[in-house]
């Protein structure tokens, strides 16, 4: 089987909105409402910055008009989030909700959840977290053992969620659990439940990052009753459902430019006066990332046209992670830096915010093992 | 040209090289790496032609698909210095609005100890050129020189050289062509726009990018065929997760450099902007290190039997080792970047990643 991914460029149209989105970005700045950070699709929760995204049009880009959607292409949004990315700005409150639960409910939801979440989503009113991985089940996603039991119209849940983003202060989130017992088709008996995180019965306990920073939490699921009209697509699809919504989680810009802030933020203290030696190591890096981007505009590109490369997604995926984690140990060796969380020297504070972040980037959205072992799978060698 | 057009000339190609450049057939080629009798069914073919514009008798090929032809015949290590006389031949007389020289044409895209000196009526030819490829092969040579500051296109015969022989790691002939006051006729000395030839070393840049990923290809099929066919520990190599994790790096390396590519050789035409320097660049970056650390990997799970002439995976890992370091290695282009983006400072970098040329 082949692997192959056709070089894609992004179309001409684009770049009005790439404009737009950097006016509206050099604005942000200039009334110093961010500030610059590495991985902040990660750690940049600011409830008001995704507010002004909704109020441009730029979330829920590409869903139905009829659910608070602009219909946009996907590439648009491509646009979009790239720019956001690499400006470093704070966009962790609506990440998860735009880029994956969103899809999931417009794809798989009923006409009552769609008009019940997506124009809040839209508007930035409604905000989503992940509820897939648990204590026992990382890489290893249908050993799920939080369950839902059939009550008289609706469903009774227990067991426990971790490395839900933002769950403490996010609205709702999509629960991955078992409605049936394990049987010898481990994939099936899996269901998708849309919950309240507010709701009685939940207890969410922070797992604070190696920084200190509060964005992970662990979220205890304690006879949460919730009706029939709550259940996400079919009951058992769950893990059809769960994988299609893995496709969108690695195709985008944010696998490669996490920490792009800090390429710039060295270029900016080098001046015009690095050597030779300097110059080969950044080049090195630039010529990466116009490799990575070419990647994953040709992956959106394929997207865009109804394809599936979900392999080439993984190989991307694989290819980005390694390399924004590379590409700051490379930025460390440039000059002297004393990497500090919350220094007043830019660098040194991306940096810092980059090396604690880091051994996350080749684990979430699945492992770079775990996604080798997809591409080997594309390549036919399993 | 037309999509047709293009799918015609890969069809013919593939069904030429299937049949006839065998293992055994490039194996044959060692010394000096051509084959004569190939090349010239290439030319039956009128692929050696397909660049040039229909006046000429060519069919406009764009460059997306000459890196195509060019890749796909590298996937067979066809033994001929397909680059120069397909791709870089034809466009260097497009740009001197002249006809292609018969027989098989080579050209040297760096010659800094090549003199011209004279004037029309009276050209004269000093010094030589090294690491040219198939020079002791070659009919005819183009080159590239400054002179008086401006440029002439040379078009130089094999009677006016002598050979000292070269080869790179493959076999390939590249060799010294040395001229001793050679006297070239006004038809010779043909004007050129200035920055041609430097845009010529940028093509051959996109062109060894592509035969890199073509060679590439080659050894990953080798490797996949391989570890599915060998079984040690009672299992095919393939079930191994060791196996499949480092054959999904290459894919993973192969995919980029393969993508930058076909980038650069859709922008090379292009009007000139800041990201058509960068495409190149970046691809040649790219392809020279998938071309270290795929040939690494190939050999790795091909274990000592790919170690050895007896097996064809060097046809395509010596050509990779070859070819990185021809037309600028990552060192190079990778400094060139870097001084670019150096000098545009930290704000530029992000503009300079999302430019499009169109």
């Amino acid at each position: 089987m082949p692997v192959r991914l056709n070089p894609a460029v992004l179309p001409a149209a684009t770049e009005t909105l790439r404009q737009q989105v950097r006016d509206f970005l050099a604005a942000e700045l200039a009334a110093k409402r961010f500030v610059p950070g590495c991985d902040k699709w990660l750690g940049g929760f600011d409830l008001e910055f995704s507010k002004r995204l909704a109020d441009n049009g730029w979330l829920g880009m590409t869903w139905p008009k009829q659910y608070g959607g602009h219909e946009r292409s996907a590439l648009d949004r491509y646009v979009v989030t790239e720019e956001l990315l690499a400006a470093g700005a704070p966009v962790a409150a609506h990440w998860v909700g735009d880029r994956q639960s969103g899809p999931s409910l417009l794809r798989y939801g009923t006409e009552q959840q769609k008009q019940q979440y997506l124009p809040a989503m839209a508007s930035g009113e409604h905000y989503f977290a992940i509820g897939m991985s648990e204590p026992g089940s990382g890489s290893d996603l249908a050993s799920a053992r939080t369950k839902a039991d059939k009550i008289d119209g609706g469903w009774r849940l227990n067991g426990r969620k971790i490395w839900c983003s933002s769950a403490h202060r996010v609205d709702s989130f999509i629960l991955f659990c078992r409605t049936q017992a394990p049987s010898d088709d481990r994939h099936a008996g899996l269901s998708q439940f849309l919950v309240d995180l507010k709701s009685p019965g939940i207890t969410i306990r922070p797992m604070n990052l190696l920084s200190g920073e509060h964005h992970f939490n662990e979220v205890f699921i304690d006879n949460v009753e919730v009706g029939d009209d709550c259940l996400l697509g079919k009951e058992g699809d769950g893990w059809a459902q769960v994988t299609s919504e893995l496709a969108f989680e690695r195709s985008g810009p944010e696998r490669f430019l996490s920490t792009f802030p800090a390429l710039v933020a060295v270029l900016k203290r080098l001046g015009r006066d690095a050597d030779r030696g300097q110059q080969l190591v950044i080049g090195r890096m630039v010529a990466q990332l116009r490799a990575l981007r070419g990647m994953s505009v040709s992956v959106a590109a394929a997207l865009d046209k109804g394809e599936a490369p979900n392999v080439e997604a993984a190989l991307v995926k694989d290819l980005g992670t390694r390399f924004e984690g590379d590409m700051v140990e490379q930025i460390r060796l440039l000059l002297e830096t004393q990497p500090e969380y919350g220094s007043d020297d830019e660098l040194d504070r991306l940096l810092a915010e980059s090396f604690l972040h880091m051994p996350g980037f080749t684990l979430r959205g699945g492992t770079n093992e775990i996604l080798r072992g997809v591409v080997a799978r594309g390549l036919g060698l399993r | 040209m037309s999509d047709e057009i293009g799918t015609l000339l890969l069809d013919s190609l593939e069904r030429l090289l299937r049949d006839q450049c065998t293992p055994e057939r490039v194996e044959a080629s060692e010394e000096g790496g051509f084959d004569a009798e190939l090349w010239q069914q290439i030319c039956e073919l009128e692929l050696h032609r397909a660049a040039l514009p229909e006046a000429q008798g060519g069919v406009e090929a764009d460059l997306p698909l000459m890196i195509e032809l060019l890749q796909l015949a590298a996937s067979y290590s066809l033994p001929a210095p397909v680059a120069e006389a397909m791709l870089l031949a034809p466009w260097l007389v497009t740009q001197a609005n002249i006809d292609l020289p018969d027989g098989l044409v080579t050209v040297a895209a760096r010659c800094d100890q090549l003199s011209l000196s004279g004037a029309a009526g009276n050209w004269q030819l000093s010094g030589d050129i090294g690491r040219v490829p198939a020079g002791r092969f070659a009919d005819q040579l183009l080159v590239a020189v400054s002179f008086d500051g401006a440029e002439k296109l040379l078009i130089l015969e094999s009677s006016q050289w002598t050979v000292e022989v070269g080869k790179n790691l493959a076999g390939e002939a590249r060799d010294r062509l040395s001229f001793s006051n050679q006297q070239l006729t006004d038809t010779q000395v043909v004007d050129l726009a200035v920055g041609t030839a430097e845009k010529l070393w940028q093509l051959g840049a996109v062109a060894r990018s592509g035969q890199l990923v073509g060679a590439l290809r080659r050894a990953q099929e080798l490797s996949h065929n391989y570890v599915q066919e060998r079984t040690q520990f009672g299992r095919p190599l393939a079930k191994f997760q060791a196996i499949q994790q480092q054959l999904a790096l290459l894919a993973a390396d192969l995919e980029a450099a393969s993508v930058m590519t076909g980038l650069a050789a859709l922008s090379f035409d292009k009007a000139t902007a800041a990201g058509d320097l960068l495409d190149i660049a970046s691809a040649k970056t790219q392809a020279g290190q998938a071309a270290g650390m795929g040939a690494r990997i190939a050999h790795q799970v091909h274990g000592a039997m790919g170690f050895t002439q007896e097996y064809p995976l060097h046809h395509a890992t010596r050509r990779l080792w070859s070819w990185r370091d021809e037309y600028g290695n990552e060192s190079v282009w990778a400094t060139l970047i870097g001084s670019q983006v150096v000098a545009a400072g930290g704000e530029q970098l992000w503009p300079l990643l999302t430019s499009t040329s169109r």
